[in-house]
């Protein structure tokens, strides 16, 4: 059972590191439904074994069809030895003419795979180290003590050995469920609309002033009012970002503001025109969409701001504190989020940018922070506009 | 694997009907690793959540996990202005208010119905109740929770994971009857059910907890808490062998001629409805809209002749059946004007 609890382990802690949302009890139910008999249980032939098993993780431990494709991808690295192995020994086995149910084959005990993902024979590196410091003992003590490698050599049997595999599927620093998550967090409560809900309270006080009832009291109910327009650098020095800004993009759609985002895209600074289209098509003017979208609403804006250029472009300072003034004239919540690291900002425009308007990384502290200027905190210490520079 | 409850996906009945289980048969195809999906997620009681493309049988597969095991069905439809609170219960306090002064106003002592009267319970809560009182499991469906406002997922976390539920406004201890508000305790105890009795999930009450199906179209990306509590299953849009087999199980022929003209227009028409798929359209058609154009053209009998003379030429009768959108009836007929049915059936 080890090889199976080891792959199993390592899959799932594979699976978590890359933000799949699992605990210890979806881990347990797994192991409590192989031994009930789900996955595992079938005389079929194997290769049925094999896809009922995947089915029955990707079920348990696959929440979306992105993790789906990546859990493909780690389940074959996984577990295509196992299942070679298994094939192997229910073959030999099948000489012998022994029982070679699928399960028992998985719960003998003298069994020789090696622990799944490793190719090193079941030898451990501890037994190997002792061994070397003898012979080097015994040589005397003068002569350097050669250390021994921390892995003894690849011994490959003659057993087949699965291909190995690369994941081509994109990683970004932050998953876009993640990012989801902190989009959620923006959101302005109001109650709007059509009196609907029954106000309890205010009837009940009503009802006790004046002795009977009257009439109920209602009240509209909370909705999220909050709106959000997102401004993309798109092109030159952000083309490397593309595919992360397009998921951060795509987690903001999915985040549940439903309808109230809209984005516009510039390139290096929004000077005169915003575009509608990601290829910088589409033109509108700066101002009417400060007058038409922005009043009142949360903007974000998506930029390097020169950090990836890697040097001082006092033009573009000047040009973004113009935009920034404009922008300030219609809404104060506002924030900035540059997918450069904050390291990478030093000496570069984005150093001075980020003295005029909250700048953050786009990591996971840094678009809650974000988020927070966008929902109306105060802006950090010494950044602003009208702060002495 | 022997499982005391295990669903097929036949749309037989396997188990003799619960009271109050949920009659009507459902014709409906589930792929074999749903038929797993469902099957696993009975045997741990744990919420299932499918995805899927519009119309691909999402909502259907709990009418007919409902009807093969013979458990009733409680089906909540969210809105975007739902609440957690409204699968549970909803408390009629305006009604209450109204009751008390016509009782008052008739001279009557007042507050003469219970509380409890003034309870509606919704989909989720009374499966928990039959769950808990009669220890009768059911198919709960929650359909589209992508609708609902963003806090809607979590705070159904908790209901979902323990299958309890409290009722606030009524409380129990004392008699609702004779409840004068004066000189009571600060204990109170409220209207409580719970489907586990008291006891651990593993305890075997699993038989008895309802299964619940939740749908999304992935509108929104669901909370982490949520997705972990949840197994996910992603439905396929079906081959074109399933669709034949999906069309010939739900529209059974009444005699042998007809059998046969059906049949050579189902395959037709999965051709015809494939091709189109294939292009590319802003909405693309899913399988209700396929059953519904399936409906039409098959409706008069003397007609299925002509209509597969018709698909086989590459026209398309009935579009407005399965073409949703005008760009996507420009990026069609504009370029194959031969087709005149158009202008007919567009305005």
């Amino acid at each position: 059972m080890t090889d199976l609890n080891d792959s199993l382990l390592a899959l799932f802690e594979e699976l978590r590191r890359k933000g799949v949302p699992l605990g210890v009890s979806e881990y347990l139910d797994t192991i409590a439904l192989i031994q009930a008999g789900f996955g595992l249980s079938s005389e079929d032939s194997q290769v049925k074994d094999k896809d009922n098993f995947k089915q029955l993780l990707q079920l348990l431990w696959t929440k979306s069809q992105e993790d789906q494709e990546l859990f493909d991808e780690l389940f074959d690295n996984q577990f295509q030895q196992f299942f070679i192995d298994i094939e192997e020994r229910a073959k030999e086995k099948e000489g012998d003419g022994g029982d070679r149910g699928g399960k028992e084959v998985i719960k003998t005990p003298s069994q020789k795979i090696p622990p799944i993902g490793l190719v090193d024979p079941p030898v451990t590196p501890h037994s190997v180290s002792s061994e070397g410091e003898k012979t080097s003992q015994g040589k005397g003590e003068e002569q350097p003590v050669i250390l021994p490698p921390l892995k003894p050599p690849q011994k490959r049997s003659d057993r087949t050995i699965a291909p190995r595999h690369y994941q081509l599927i994109p990683q970004f620093p932050m998953s876009q469920r993640d990012m989801a998550g902190a989009w959620r967090q923006l959101r302005r409560p109001q109650r709007v609309g059509v009196p609907e809900e029954l106000d309890v309270d205010a009837t009940i006080d009503s009802f006790a002033r004046s002795g009977f009832l009257i009439r109920p009291v209602l009240r509209p109910r909370r909705r999220n009012l909050s709106r959000l327009v997102v401004l993309v650098d798109r092109q030159g020095s952000m083309t490397p970002f593309h595919p992360w800004i397009d998921t951060a993009i795509e987690s903001i759609i999915r985040g549940g503001l439903l309808g109230r985002v809209s984005f516009y895209y510039f390139h290096d600074c929004p000077e005169i025109f915003l575009y509608r289209h990601p290829n910088l098509t589409g033109t509108l003017l700066l101002e009417t969409v400060l007058a038409e979208q922005v009043m009142g609403s949360s903007v974000l804006i998506i930029s390097d701001a020169g950090a990836a250029q890697g040097y001082f472009d006092s033009l573009r300072v000047s040009d973004t504190k113009e935009f920034l003034h404009k922008l300030h004239s219609h809404t104060y919540l506002y924030a900035w989020v540059n997918p450069m690291p904050k390291k990478r900002w030093v000496a570069t425009t984005a150093e001075d940018i980020a003295r005029l308007v909250p700048m953050f990384p786009l990591d996971r502290e840094g678009l809650n922070d974000a988020v927070n200027i966008l929902r109306g905190q105060p802006f950090p210490v010494g950044v602003g506009l009208n702060e002495p520079n | 694997m022997n499982l005391p409850i295990s669903y097929t996906g036949k749309g037989e009945r396997t188990n003799v009907p619960l009271k109050g289980a949920w009659d009507k048969q459902e014709p409906y195809i589930p792929a074999p690793s749903l038929v797993d999906a469902v099957n696993t997620a009975l045997y741990l009681r744990r919420p299932l959540l499918l995805e899927g493309e519009p119309g691909g049988g999402k909502t259907r597969l709990a009418f007919s996990v409902a009807y093969e095991l013979g458990y009733p069905l409680y089906e909540c439809y969210i809105r975007s202005t739902s609440r957690a609170q409204d699968l549970l219960y909803e408390y009629d306090a305006l009604g209450r208010l109204y009751d008390i002064q016509e009782a008052k106003a008739a001279g009557s002592s007042g507050e003469g119905i219970p509380r409890k009267n003034y309870v509606t319970y919704g989909g989720l809560g009374q499966a928990i109740i039959r769950s808990a009182n009669e220890s009768i499991p059911s198919v709960v469906l929650i359909d589209e929770i992508d609708k609902a406002d963003i806090d809607f997922p979590n705070d159904l976390l908790w209901e979902l994971d323990r299958l309890k539920f409290e009722v606030k406004e009524v409380s129990v201890k004392k008699d609702p009857s004779k409840s004068n508000n004066s000189g009571e305790g600060t204990e109170t105890e409220y209207l409580k059910y719970d489907a586990f009795q008291g006891k651990e999930r593993d305890e075997g009450r699993s038989p008895f907890l309802p299964l619940i199906i939740v749908t999304s179209n992935r509108e929104k990306e669901l909370p982490k808490p949520f997705l972990r509590r949840c197994l996910f299953y992603y439905i396929e849009f079906p081959e074109k062998e399933e669709l034949v087999n999906i069309l010939t199980n739900r529209f059974k022929a009444s005699n042998q001629k007809i059998a046969q003209q059906q049949n050579e227009l189902f395959g037709v028409a999965v051709e015809r409805f494939w091709e189109l798929r294939s292009k590319d359209l802003h909405k693309k058609p899913g399988v209700s809209e396929f059953l519904d154009w399936v409906r039409i053209l098959k409706s008069n009998e003397k007609k299925i002749g002509n209509y597969v003379k018709d698909l086989k030429d590459g026209k398309l009768p009935y579009p407005e059946t399965l073409i949703k959108n005008q760009t996507d009836y420009i990026t069609l007929f504009s370029r194959t004007n031969s087709d005149s049915k158009m202008s007919s059936d567009n305005d």
